[in-house]
C-alpha cells in the first residue's frame, strides 16, 4: 500500500514529526489586538443553527449616510436622517454556526462586557436554502407588526431555478402610535415570532419547514437614547434647514473624531435593566452607486468620478474591517485608540474613503422550529433545530476618516 | 473498506413521513375553478386522512385554513401573483404530504391571452398634473408643484425569463397590475395591516449582451408635432400660473451625439413623415428630444421651463433631421437582467408611443434580426374626456357616496383592453424610505367597452377622509389622496418559443380630495 509517509521522502517526514513532538511547549504571550489573550473567553463558541430571523430599527444620525449601512442596498440617493426599519431572515440546512453570530445589519459585539474584538467583514451561512412558506411575521398579538415577505413570492416553474429563498429584506416605514398603521417599532414590546410553513414545488431544489410554527418571542430592545460622542449630542443632519426649520440652503454637516489617535468617549441613557451594548466603529472603502456623465448626475454627497457615483464619504456597504465593543449598559465607554491596532494590519489607510460609528441595543433569544424536508423528501433536525431571533435598535453616525 | 461499505449504505437522512400509508389523499376539489387572481373564495378539498391538516399551498401561496375533518378540508384562496391559470394543491398533515398538480384553474383579466406568454414587454405613459392642490390650516387653496411642465413621463421594460410567465406583462410597469383585479363590479380594499398582493417572481434567464427588442412604428414628425400642441393646450388649461405665461416657445428638438452629451436647442420648423425641417444645423446629431418651453413674467423675476414630450434617433444635416422610427428599442442590460429602453437622452417620453401598427423584431444573441410580426398600437385615455378630471390637480371624491369614472371607450378590437382604477391615500408625515407610507388603497376593474365605471359607497367608505393639506413650509403633510385610471391593452406576436406580450399601459394619475359630509 502506498501512503504518504510511505516512498522516497516518507521516512523524512515520519523523522519530523517525531522531532516536532519532543520540543518543548509553552505558553506565549500573543495577544489579540486589543482582547487580551484568550478567544473563547471574550467570545463564546457560536451554536449551529438552522436559521435566522431579524428585524433593525435604524436611526441615520450623520452626514452621507445611506441604506447601504443594512448591508442590503446602495447608498445613493442618501438618506442620512432617516429613521426606519428594515427585516431580514433565512433559513437553511445543514445547520451553520453564522446563522447564531454574523448578521446582515450588525453583529454583536464579543461576549465578554467591556472588550473589543476586531473582524473582518462577515459572509452568511453557507448551506442550502430552506422555505417556510410566505411571511415570516413579527407581531404583537392580535396585531399586526411587521412581515418579512419571501423572495420569490412563488417559486416559478419549472421550479429548478428556485435556488434563492430570502425573507424581507425591504425598507419599512417607522411607525410608531401611528393612528391607523401597526407599529413597526415599539421598543420593549414582545413581538411573536411565526411563519406558516410550506412545501415547494416537487421540482424544486430547495429544502421546507412544512408545518406552522407559532412559538418564537422576541423583545424589542428599548429605545436607545441621547447619544453624545465627546459629550456632544449625536443628531439628524438637517440639510438646509435650521434646527428650528428655517432655510438656509447650507448643508448641515454632522461628523465626529473617532477614536483613531485619542479615545473616543461615547455615552447614551443607561438602561434600566442593565445589560449590553454594542458599539461598532467601521472604516469604508470607495463603492459604486451608478453611472455619470457629470457630477449634477449624482446626488447630495456623491461625486462622479471616471463615469460612476461614488460616495465622497464611501460606500457604507463596503466595510474594509470594523472593530466591535461590547459596553455595559451604564451609559459610557470610551474606545480607545488601542482598541484599533488590530484594523491596520488588515486595511491599508489609503482605502479608507469614510468611517462610521454605530451603537446598537440588540435583544437576542432562541427559537426551536421543525424539522426540515429536504427536496427528496428527507428529514433534516435533532429535535432542537434552532433559529436565532434578534432585534437590533441601531443609531449610525459619521466619523471623520482617521 | 467494510466500514466505506456500511457509510454508503447508510442514507445521511430519513425520510420525513416513513409511512406512505399515512398520507393524506385528495380526491375532489370544489370549485374547480376561480374568478380572478385576489382570493378570497371558500374552497373545499375532500379525500381521505385529511385530519390535522396543518398547511395548505395553494398556486405557490398559504391558504387559511377554515375548517378541516377527516375527509374534508376548507380554505381560503390567498391572493396570487400573476402566473399559469392551472395551479397546484398541497395538504400536509401530521403524517405526510399530498400534491395534485393543475388542481384549480385560477382565471384573471386576459389570462386566456397571455397563457402562452414567454416574453414580456410594458410600455407605459404615465400623465399627472403640472401641479396638485392643497389647503393650508387656514383654508386656503394653493398650488405646489406636482409633476412639473412634462405633465408626465413614459417607461418600457422587458423581461425574458427562463420558463412561463403568462400575465407578466401587465404587471412589469407596476401600475395597477392585472392580478390584483377584482372582477368587474367589485371593489378591493387593502386597509391597514392588509399585505399587497404578491409580486411577480421573475426567473433570470442568461442572454447575450446584444439582444435586443424593437416595437416600433413609421415616423410620423407630424404627429410629434401635434402632440406637443396638445401638451401645451393641457399646460395652458391646467396651470393655475398660465396667465403669467409671455411666451410659448416654438416646438424645439435638443440634440445630443452619439455620447449622449448636448449639442444644442433648435427650432422645428417643418414636418412630414420621418423628416423634419429646422432652423439650423443638426450635423453630428444622432439623437434628439423633442419638446417647448414657456417664459413666465412675474413682478420681480423671469422664469423658463421647458417640456419633454418625445424623442428619436436621427441622422442631422444642415436644416433637417431624419428620425428613425418611433416606439421603442429594448436593449438587454446584463447588470439587472432586464430588458431597458435605448433612447436618447432620456430612455422614452410621453409621446413616444403614438397610435399605429407596429412592428416588433427581436436581435438574439448572435446578433441576428428578426420581425416577429405585427402589432394593433395603443388607444390612449382620452385625457379631455375622462372623469373624475385628474389633470387639474383638485379633483374631489367624496366617500359618502358613490362614485361614477367615465371616459371613452377604446375601439373594439379583439385584443384585451382592461380599465383599471385605484384610489390610495399616503400619510406624508411619515417618511418612507422608498416613497411615501400608504395607509389604504382601493383597486376596481372597469368594463373598456362601456365606458363606465360606478364605485360603490360602502367601499369608498372604508377609505379615510384625505384633506391634502400643505404645511408651513409649503410641504405635504397629513392624509393625501391619490387616484389613477389606467389603461391595458395587451398585444402579442407568436416567437418560437412563445408568445411576445406587450402591455401598453397608460395612466392618468393626480390627487384627489377624499371628504365626507364636506363640500368644496
Amino acid at each position: 500500500m502506498y501512503t504518504w509517509a510511505s516512498g522516497r521522502g516518507g521516512e523524512m517526514i515520519w523523522l519530523w514529526l517525531l522531532a516536532a513532538c519532543g520540543r518543548p511547549t509553552d505558553d506565549y504571550a500573543v495577544t489579540l489586538h486589543g482582547a487580551g489573550t484568550d478567544l473563547s473567553a471574550i467570545e463564546a463558541l457560536p451554536s449551529p443553527m438552522v436559521g435566522r430571523i431579524e428585524v433593525a430599527r435604524y436611526r441615520l444620525w450623520g452626514s452621507n449616510l445611506g441604506y447601504g449601512l443594512t448591508g442590503l442596498f446602495g447608498d445613493e440617493p442618501r438618506a442620512d436622517g432617516m429613521g426606519f426599519v428594515v427585516g431580514s431572515a433565512s433559513f437553511g440546512y445543514p445547520a451553520s454556526t453564522a446563522f447564531d453570530r454574523i448578521s446582515p445589519f450588525l453583529s454583536p459585539g464579543p461576549t465578554q462586557v467591556g472588550s473589543c474584538a476586531v473582524r473582518p467583514p462577515g459572509g452568511d451561512a453557507a448551506v442550502e436554502y430552506v422555505d417556510v412558506g410566505d411571511k415570516v411575521l413579527l407581531a404583537t398579538p392580535g396585531q399586526a407588526g411587521v412581515t418579512l415577505e419571501r423572495d420569490p413570492s412563488v417559486h416559478p416553474r419549472p421550479a429548478g431555478e428556485s435556488w434563492y429563498v430570502g425573507y424581507g429584506n425591504k425598507l419599512m416605514p417607522l411607525i410608531q402610535e401611528h393612528p391607523d398603521l401597526p407599529d413597526t417599532w415599539t421598543p420593549g414590546a414582545l413581538w411573536a415570532v411565526s411563519f406558516p410553513g410550506t412545501v415547494p414545488p416537487s421540482e424544486s431544489t430547495v429544502g421546507a419547514i412544512p408545518y406552522p410554527f407559532n412559538d418564537g418571542w422576541i423583545q424589542l430592545p428599548p429605545d436607545l437614547e441621547n447619544v453624545t460622542i465627546g459629550g456632544a449630542p449625536v443628531r439628524a443632519p438637517n440639510h438646509g434647514y435650521t434646527r428650528g426649520g428655517e432655510w438656509t440652503g447650507e448643508d448641515d454637516d454632522v461628523r465626529y473624531p473617532g477614536p483613531f489617535s485619542t479615545p473616543m468617549t461615547v455615552g447614551w441613557e443607561a438602561g434600566r435593566q442593565g445589560g449590553k451594548v454594542t458599539i461598532v466603529v467601521r472604516l469604508h472603502g470607495v463603492g459604486v452607486e451608478s453611472a455619470c456623465g457629470c457630477a449634477a448626475d449624482c446626488g447630495d454627497g456623491f461625486t462622479c468620478d471616471e463615469g460612476v457615483c461614488v460616495g465622497v464619504d464611501g460606500a457604507t456597504w463596503n466595510v474594509l474591517a470594523e472593530v466591535a465593543c461590547t459596553a455595559a449598559d451604564d451609559g459610557e465607554f470610551i474606545m480607545q485608540p488601542e482598541d484599533m491596532a488590530g484594523v491596520w494590519s488588515q486595511v491599508d489607510w489609503v482605502d479608507i474613503a469614510g468611517a462610521t460609528l454605530s451603537v446598537a441595543r440588540m435583544s437576542e433569544s432562541v427559537a426551536v422550529v421543525p424539522d426540515v424536508l429536504t427536496w427528496n423528501g428527507k428529514r433534516v433536525g435533532s429535535d432542537n433545530n434552532e433559529v436565532r431571533l434578534r432585534a437590533s435598535d441601531i443609531l449610525v453616525t459619521r466619523l471623520e476618516v482617521p | 473498506m467494510i466500514l466505506w461499505l456500511l457509510a454508503c449504505s447508510m442514507a445521511p437522512y430519513p425520510d420525513y413521513w416513513p409511512n406512505k400509508s399515512l398520507y393524506p389523499d385528495i380526491k375532489t376539489i370544489e370549485p374547480a375553478v376561480v374568478d380572478g387572481r385576489v382570493g378570497g373564495e371558500t374552497i373545499t378539498v375532500t379525500g381521505n386522512r385529511l385530519d390535522e391538516a396543518m398547511t395548505v399551498v395553494i398556486g405557490g401561496r398559504n391558504a387559511e385554513i377554515v375548517n378541516v375533518d377527516t375527509h374534508s378540508i376548507q380554505f381560503l384562496m390567498p391572493p396570487l401573483p400573476a402566473g399559469p391559470e392551472s395551479v397546484a394543491l398541497s395538504v400536509v398533515t401530521e403524517s405526510g404530504a399530498a400534491t395534485r398538480e393543475s388542481a384549480i384553474r385560477v382565471k384573471s383579466p386576459a389570462s386566456d391571452f397571455t397563457e402562452n406568454e414567454t416574453a414580456s414587454v410594458a410600455l407605459l405613459r404615465y400623465d399627472c398634473p403640472i401641479e396638485g392642490w392643497g389647503v393650508y390650516a387656514d383654508g386656503e387653496e394653493a398650488p405646489f408643484g406636482w409633476c412639473g411642465t412634462d405633465m408626465g413621463y413614459a417607461t418600457a421594460e422587458a423581461w425574458l425569463g427562463s420558463g412561463p410567465q403568462p400575465g407578466f406583462a401587465a404587471e412589469l410597469a407596476l401600475v395597477s397590475p392585472l392580478a390584483e383585479l377584482p372582477p368587474v363590479g367589485i371593489s378591493r380594499v387593502y386597509g391597514p395591516g392588509d399585505v399587497p398582493a404578491p409580486s411577480v417572481a421573475l426567473a433570470f434567464k442568461a442572454h447575450g449582451w446584444n439582444e435586443a427588442i424593437r416595437i416600433h412604428t413609421p415616423r410620423d414628425f407630424a404627429a410629434d408635432l401635434a402632440f406637443i400642441e396638445e401638451r401645451q393646450d393641457l399646460l395652458e388649461a391646467t396651470y393655475s400660473w398660465a396667465d403669467s405665461i409671455s411666451e410659448w416657445t416654438l416646438p424645439f428638438v435638443t440634440l445630443y451625439d452619439d455620447d449622449e452629451c448636448w449639442l444644442g436647442d433648435l427650432d422645428m420648423v417643418a414636418a412630414g413623415g420621418d423628416t423634419l425641417d429646422v432652423d439650423g444645423d443638426a450635423s453630428g446629431a444622432t439623437g434628439m428630444t423633442m419638446g417647448f418651453g414657456i417664459v413666465e413674467e412675474y413682478e420681480d423675476f423671469t422664469y423658463e421651463d421647458w417640456a419633454t414630450t418625445g424623442s428619436a434617433f436621427i441622422s442631422g444635416e444642415d436644416g433637417v433631421i431624419v428620425g428613425s422610427p418611433s416606439g421603442v428599442e429594448l436593449q438587454y442590460d446584463d447588470y439587472s437582467g432586464w430588458f431597458v429602453a435605448n433612447g436618447p437622452a432620456v430612455g422614452v417620453a410621453a409621446g413616444d408611443f403614438p397610435s399605429g401598427e407596429y412592428v416588433v423584431s427581436t436581435t438574439d444573441s448572435r446578433g441576428t434580426d428578426k420581425e416577429q410580426g405585427y402589432i394593433e398600437g395603443p388607444t390612449p385615455l382620452d385625457l379631455w374626456e375622462t372623469w373624475p378630471d385628474l389633470t387639474v390637480g383638485y379633483a374631489d371624491v367624496y366617500l359618502d357616496e358613490d362614485l361614477l369614472v367615465e371616459w371613452i371607450p377604446a375601439p373594439a378590437s379583439e385584443m384585451p383592453t382592461i380599465i383599471a382604477v385605484e384610489i390610495v391615500v399616503y400619510d406624508m408625515d411619515t417618511p418612507h424610505p422608498n416613497g411615501t407610507t400608504q395607509v389604504a388603497r382601493l383597486v376596481a376593474q372597469g368594463d373598456d367597452s362601456t365606458g363606465r365605471l360606478t364605485i360603490a359607497q360602502a367601499d369608498l367608505d372604508q377609505l379615510p377622509s384625505a384633506p391634502n393639506m400643505w404645511d408651513d413650509f409649503d410641504e405635504a403633510m397629513g392624509y393625501w389622496g391619490d387616484m389613477s385610471i389606467t389603461r391595458h391593452q395587451l398585444r402579442k406576436v407568436r416567437m418560437e418559443e412563445g408568445d411576445l406580450v406587450v402591455d401598453f399601459v397608460h395612466t392618468i394619475n393626480g390627487p384627489v380630495f377624499l371628504s365626507r359630509g364636506f363640500r368644496r
